[in-house]
């Protein structure tokens, strides 16, 4: 039994599980709200009507089959089934799920009412339907049910009224049906109202209890925050921790979406991101460095030193500039706190959430509290700050003090001076380390006992080598220590048993407070001493002379050589002291003196003199006078130099007169040599490279002169001759000829020139030109080429004729032969007869027109010699038209001509008219015929030569195998047309005949261009 | 003993002398088949078409002539050389020309195409001795 018991209770969990999976569809919906609640209850009457409905169903679809009510019966099962379906099946909305189960009882209900002689089971489901639709359903529909029930009855009622053939009808009066359906209606009525009540009070409560609850949240979230936050600034000693922490808590504990804090840079008027949290990299890059502008939310902080509040980002209009930015984030409001610093506004706490009026009063109100709590935590800092400062820098100044005692004494005590301080009697009151060291040094065993004695005394008392200076001493002492004398000084030797010592003893007054007296100092000077000794030996050994005068000009200083040359020249002795005019000569004193005037101005001078000695060899002296400055600049006297510059002078001069050979050897020709620099400048130039320049371009040019801004090279030959300067300036030797046309710098011409790259320490530094005017030469040679292109074409004409000759003059001949051969020998019908003789006469004929046109072409080499005239393109081409009108029409071509850019040329007219003729003519037989044929004609004017073309749309000539013989003589390239060959060979001669050149361009079946051109 | 020739084909730009030397041919010759072309480009299509399935035991003998304007005679063995080998052993050329040019006799003798050069006009004896022997 208990096994059997476990086996269902197993059964049946899985089966109620499977319910709640498919009706619920596992939807997680708030269990504060009441439609959970009406799904969960009509999933367990789902759970629990099924089976159980099978109590009901067997026995009353027993009875009614049994009965004969089948429609009951099978309106049961089929109720049954329905259920069962929507019960179990998946995929099936809860709303459907649900309007099928109270429709299907509906229906039940009205089918029992209907066909039951009993209304009790129908009047139980209609009630049934209705408690149903408000537990599951809605209040609303609880009474519309209520509605149908009630309607539902109506109708009853009606059948019963009309006595309608139904089992109601049969088995109730009028009266007794309203007795009965009323009450279901109260019923309905009732219970819809109840349940009604019942429920909008648990909806009530329900959603009491979530706001409560959210609030209760948020007031924790809130106290949390603040809190944390004043946790924080109570353990944090800095502000950066600060404004760290403060965006972490903000996340953490006050579930914002984002915080970050920025200062103002009120010059740059941007915000310097300080801390943020919640923020990605890439965002922090937009907050970082934003600029706020005049009425920005920003601006409105730190401005007013009020908070930023926007809840509802989308609509507020004065921050259109960040939506974009802030629905990338997905920010629905956000607030900006401002941060003082004391008592003025410093930055800004930033605030975002995700969800619209996430700020209350409540939130304001503290974090209002909590900006207050930050702001104050810094001034806070800041004073600690501040205070700590200020005992670091008074420590400081009590270290410095120590130091400075500390110092004055080292520095007393490591001075490699030997310091005493008498009192005003004489008497040693204290010495220095260096005074006892010298003393131990020295071996002077007394010294560091001179503390009490009187170093007058002392002084006095040296002996021997010494006493002399200790005189001095002792009268310097007294002078101090009396009162008259500010400073008293002596150098004086001291030697030690090893070396040679100098010293310099310094003596000043010395009063204070308690009493006065001297400060008495010895220096070691021997190491300047040394030095002027060597410095001396420097100057006495240069190759230089000099002298230093103060600024009288007198003599402060000068090395022996300077001596030397006054005693070698001018045989005087120059001593210190002496004015240096003194010893001037006397025609040169008032120069020297206006010279020395100069100098002690601040001018440096130069001069060079020529001095005899006394065997009268000349020498060359250089002499530099130089103001002589003190250590701040001011000039105390005179600083002369003078240089033996005679061996410069004498290589000078031999260079110059190297110089002056070289220029007199290369203008003594007259080919033009020249030099430039790398950068075109002239470095140098004969003269007749010079009188060329002068004589063609006008240019008086000089050394130096820049070749390419000069404009002394043509423009057309500007490039070339650059060209070759550029070639001869990579490095390359070479020789060139170059070609001048004929310009307004000169008449055409032709020079040989040659360039040198000239070499400086492997490197090119210019370049040697030398060019020579072969005019007359190139001329000569160029009379030659004619002559011999003379030559050529006079034996390509003979060639010619031995080609007409043995071709063409041949072809009819051979006919003549063959046709009188056959007429003499064969005996012929008339018929044959006759067409023999025809074909003789043909032949004959032929042979004719042969031999005028050798007579025809001969002429064309005699006329040469006529007449040459202006002719006009344009009006030789009307005469042309016109004389051959008959001819275009009956070919309807086109003639295009266009003369605009040039239309007369000094020529032939018999010939022009003969090429324009035969060119046309050519054109218009060998037109496609299927096509409008078009001529054009065209004149223009290239470097100074005549260009015509005509163009044709015709059939066109292969050039690639036809090239070569389109010009000869009895050439024809179509059969279809009548021609003999003759028309371009004659264009041909004549283009040649009057100085031009003609040329071909075609393309089969697109058309064929002559191109002639004339040499002006 | 030679076969008599049948056969003859002229290509001359000039109808006079194709008139006149088919006259001579017929005339000497008796029964024969003279063909005469102006145009060299369609000599040489009769010859594709005609000869390329037709084989004729004996040779046809063809004159062509040298200057012609659309093809010369040389241009047209070059032409002809290109044909197949059996097109090319039904014929024996010959070159028919006006020409005196010794140029013109050499090339024809150093061109293996061509069997011999004859000058305008054709002679009488010249035919009997070499197609009737």
């Amino acid at each position: 039994m208990q096994k059997l018991n476990k086996n269902f209770n197993y059964w049946w969990d899985i089966y109620a599980k499977h319910v709640q999976d498919v009706v619920l569809n596992n939807k997680a919906d708030c269990p504060e709200e009441v439609s959970y609640w009406r799904n969960a209850v009509f999933c367990n009457i789902l759970t629990y009507l099924t089976p159980l409905s099978l109590i009901a169903l067997i026995p009353s679809v027993i009875m009614a089959f049994t009965n004969g009510v089948i429609v009951i019966g099978i309106a049961d099962l089929f109720a049954f089934f329905v259920i069962l379906l929507i019960t179990v099946s998946p995929g099936i909305k809860i709303e459907v799920r649900k309007a099928i189960f109270i429709s299907i009882l509906f229906c039940l209900s009205v089918t029992l009412l209907y066909f039951l002689p009993l209304p009790g089971p129908g009047l139980l489901f209609a009630l049934a339907v209705t408690i149903l639709s408000s537990l599951v359903y809605s209040s609303a529909a609880a009474y519309i049910s209520s509605w149908a029930n009630t309607i539902v009855c109506g109708f009853f009622a009606l059948f019963i009224h009309f006595g309608n053939e139904s089992t109601v009808s049969s088995v109730y009066s009028m009266g007794s049906w309203i007795a009965v359906s009323s009450n279901l209606v109260l019923l309905s009525f009732a219970f819809s109202k109840c349940l009604d009540l019942l429920l909008a009070g648990l909806t009530a409560s329900l959603q009491e209890n979530k706001i409560s609850k959210a609030k209760l949240e948020r007031a924790n979230r809130l106290y949390q925050f603040i809190s944390q936050i004043n946790q924080t600034i109570v353990h944090i000693k800095d502000a950066d921790t600060l404004f760290r922490k403060s965006c972490e808590i903000a996340l953490e504990f006050g579930k914002y979406q984002m915080a970050w804090i920025g200062s103002f840079d009120t010059a740059q008027k941007k915000i310097v991101l300080l801390n943020s949290c919640g923020v990605s990299e890439q965002d922090i890059k937009v907050l970082t460095n934003l600029p706020y502008e005049t009425n920005s939310p920003e601006e409105y902080v730190l401005r007013t030193g009020k908070y930023f509040l926007c809840n509802t980002l989308e609509h507020s209009l004065e921050i259109n500039s960040r939506k974009r930015y802030a629905e990338k984030l997905n920010i629905g409001s956000f607030i900006i706190l401002p941060i003082k610093k004391s008592g003025s506004v410093f930055g800004t706490f930033n605030l975002c959430a995700t969800e619209y009026n996430y700020f209350d009063q409540d939130d304001i109100k503290l974090l209002k509290e909590v900006t207050g709590d930050i702001s104050f935590a810094l001034d806070l800092f800041e004073k600690a700050e501040r205070h700590q400062e200020a005992e670091i820098e008074l420590q400081k100044n009590f270290a410095k003090l120590e130091a400075a005692s500390k110092e004055q004494s080292a520095i007393l005590n490591t001075l490699p001076a030997s310091i005493a301080l008498l009192d005003n009697e004489g008497k040693v009151l204290k010495i220095n380390d260096e005074w006892i060291q010298f003393g131990k040094a020295n071996d002077l065993h007394h010294s560091y006992e001179h503390i009490g004695k009187n170093y007058i005394e002392i002084s006095e008392k040296s002996s021997g080598r010494d006493s002399k200076d200790g005189k001095r001493m002792a009268k310097g002492l007294k002078k101090i220590l009396s009162g008259s004398g500010e400073y008293f000084t002596m150098e004086y030797p001291c030697d030690s048993l090893t070396e040679k010592r100098w010293y310099k003893v310094e003596v000043r007054p010395y009063k204070s407070l308690h009493q006065n007296g001297a400060v008495v100092m010895h220096i070691n000077i021997t190491e300047r001493k040394k030095a002027e000794a060597e410095m001396l030996l420097l100057i006495n050994n240069t190759e230089e002379s000099f002298i230093l005068l103060d600024s009288n000009l007198q003599i402060v200083f000068f090395n022996n050589q300077f001596r030397n040359l006054y005693k070698k020249y001018f045989g005087l002795e120059i001593q210190k002291g002496v004015s240096i005019l003194d010893y001037a000569q006397p025609e040169r004193k008032e120069m020297v003196a206006s010279i020395y005037k100069k100098v002690l101005e601040g001018n440096v001078e130069e001069s060079e003199i020529i001095i005899a000695d006394l065997n009268d060899t000349t020498s060359y002296f250089s002499l530099k006078y130089s103001p002589a400055r003190d250590e701040s600049g001011t000039i105390f006297g005179a600083f002369v130099t003078a240089v033996n510059i005679t061996e410069k002078k004498k290589a000078e001069e031999q260079k110059e007169f190297e110089r002056r050979d070289k220029e007199a050897l290369i203008n003594s020709i007259d080919d033009l040599i020249w030099s430039i620099s790398t950068d075109f400048k002239l470095i140098a130039a004969n003269n007749a490279f010079v009188k060329e320049m002068k004589e063609y371009t006008g240019v008086d040019i000089k050394q130096g002169d820049d070749f390419i801004s000069l404009n002394v090279i043509p423009d057309a030959s500007l490039r070339d001759w650059e060209e070759l300067y550029q070639r001869a300036l990579l490095g390359e030797s070479f020789k060139t000829e170059i070609y001048n046309a004929h310009s307004d710098m000169g008449p055409e011409s032709w020079i040989e020139a040659s360039f040198s790259p000239i070499i400086v320490n492997e490197q090119v530094a210019g370049i040697a030109c030398y060019s020579r005017n072969i005019t007359e030469r190139k001329t000569a040679e160029l009379e030659r080429a004619k002559i011999t292109n003379d030559l050529i074409q006079r034996n390509r004409d003979l060639e010619q004729f031995t080609f007409i000759i043995s071709h063409n003059l041949r072809a009819p001949t051979a006919n003549i032969i063959g046709l009188t051969e056959f007429l003499q020998n064969e005996i012929l019908t008339p018929q044959e007869q006759k067409e023999f003789l025809n074909a003789l006469a043909s032949s004959a004929l032929g042979l004719d027109t042969i031999i005028k046109d050798i007579n025809s072409i001969l002429q064309v080499k005699l006329e040469v010699n006529e007449k040459k005239e202006i002719i006009s393109f344009s009006k030789l081409i009307n005469e042309l038209l016109l004389s051959h009108s008959s001819l275009i029409d009956k070919h309807q071509v086109l003639i295009k001509s266009d003369f605009s850019e040039v239309d007369e040329i000094f020529s032939l007219k018999v010939y022009l008219h003969s090429i324009f003729y035969n060119l046309i003519s050519n054109g218009i037989k060998y037109s496609k015929p299927d096509e409008q044929s078009l001529i054009e004609i065209k004149s223009k004017k290239e470097n100074g030569k005549i260009i015509l073309t005509f163009t044709d749309n015709g059939l066109g000539i292969d050039l690639t195998t036809k090239g070569d013989k389109i010009f000869g003589l009895y050439k024809r390239f179509h059969t279809h047309v009548e021609g003999k060959g003759m028309g371009l060979f004659m264009v041909k001669t004549q283009v040649e005949a009057i100085g031009g050149t003609i040329t071909v361009a075609s393309e089969i079946n697109k058309g064929t261009e002559f191109t002639i051109t004339f040499e002006n | 003993m030679r076969k008599l020739a049948k056969r003859f084909i002229l290509v001359d730009d000039d109808p006079l002398t194709n008139l006149l030397t088919k006259k001579i041919i017929e005339r000497n010759l008796g029964e024969v088949e003279v063909k005469d072309f102006d145009a060299p480009e369609l000599a040489l299509e009769y010859i594709v078409t005609e000869f390329e399935h037709k084989k004729f035991a004996d040779k046809t003998i063809l004159f062509l002539d040298i200057n012609m304007p659309t093809l010369t005679g040389w241009e047209f063995l070059e032409k002809y050389e290109t044909f197949s080998t059996p097109i090319k052993n039904q014929f024996n050329i010959y070159i028919l020309s006006s020409s005196i040019d010794p140029m013109d006799i050499e090339r024809a003798k150093l061109n293996p195409l061509v069997i011999d050069f004859i000058e305008k006009p054709i002679k009488i004896d010249f035919l009997l001795n070499t197609f009737l022997a």
